[in-house]
């Protein structure tokens, strides 16, 4: 590990006035790391004024602190500290602009996008084909998975609904619903497959972003 | 932070899942307007066939009489 690194470790494991010291040191860093992600993504995101980024920031390096302070442990000095530490503070302001970006606006757990795929279809030759499989999908989307595990599924791999505005709108955690969206995908593979009609895509293990 | 508006728009949905999810208008409204309540672990439990006072006992948020040790 770099001398650098050690010795952020050093003082913030330490206590009283260095540990403080070195706490107000990295919040100062994170919150220049969360400016820094909210300034690239601002031009995503004009519906939003500047001291509501302003606290989206601030409140990102808040977050990222706290994350920092639980996981020192983990940091095995792979890169230097700081750059270990600012990563967290981008994951947390991209967190929080993606979840602002969904404020307000409808979470669709309806599908429908099967209209939307049905027309995305690659070419004539694959038409008949397709339309079976999509046809077949949606009957099992619809027979097989209890509604809400159709609601997850529909929002998260259809909708392009983000899964950590879907985890905080029913107040539960990324981890469940990634749970729900495996048991939906593993039903659907069971039932297609049972019917010779499973998908590639669908026998991927892929996790939405 | 959330608008009041927005607060608003959010228990409305939230309470839709729960009714959709067979849970009484009342209970709906009253468990949706609990934001530390996880809504997917209710419907789930629901789901399943468990009773929806049980499954409002089993997902309250856990109080520090709730802690293991505690008295």
């Amino acid at each position: 590990m770099d001398a650098e690194s050690a010795a952020w470790l050093r003082d913030l494991n330490a206590g009283g006035a260095t540990r403080d010291a070195a706490v107000a040191r990295l919040h100062a860093l994170l919150l220049r790391a969360a400016r820094f992600e909210v300034g690239r993504r601002r031009p995503t995101l004009p519906h939003l004024r500047g001291d509501e980024l302003a606290d989206i920031a601030t409140e990102a390096a808040d977050d990222a602190l706290m994350s920092v302070l639980r996981r020192l442990d983990d940091f095995r000095g792979a890169s230097l500290f700081t750059t270990w530490a600012y990563k967290f503070a981008l994951l947390e302001a991209a967190v929080k602009l993606r979840l602002r970006s969904w404020q307000g606006r409808e979470v669709p757990l309806e599908p429908e996008a099967w209209a939307v795929l049905a027309t995305a279809t690659p070419g004539p030759p694959d038409d008949l084909e397709q339309s079976e499989l999509l046809h077949a999908i949606e009957t099992e989307v619809r027979d097989s998975l209890t509604a809400h595990q159709r609601e997850v599924l529909v929002a998260l791999a259809l909708n392009g609904v983000p899964i950590d505005v879907l985890a905080g709108r029913l107040g539960t955690t990324r981890g469940a619903l990634y749970k729900t969206l495996h048991d939906a995908r593993r039903k659907l593979r069971a039932r297609l497959g049972a019917r010779d009609m499973l998908p590639d895509w669908l026998d991927a293990e892929r996790r939405p972003t | 932070m959330p608008t009041r508006e927005t607060a608003h728009d959010v228990t409305a949905w939230r309470r839709e899942r729960l009714e959709r999810a067979g849970f009484p208008p009342s209970l709906a409204g009253r468990l949706a307007g609990e934001r530390g309540r996880d809504l997917h672990q209710l419907i789930e439990l629901a789901e399943r066939g468990c009773p929806h006072r049980l499954a409002e006992r089993i997902t309250a948020p856990a109080g520090p009489d709730d802690r293991p040790g505690a008295a």
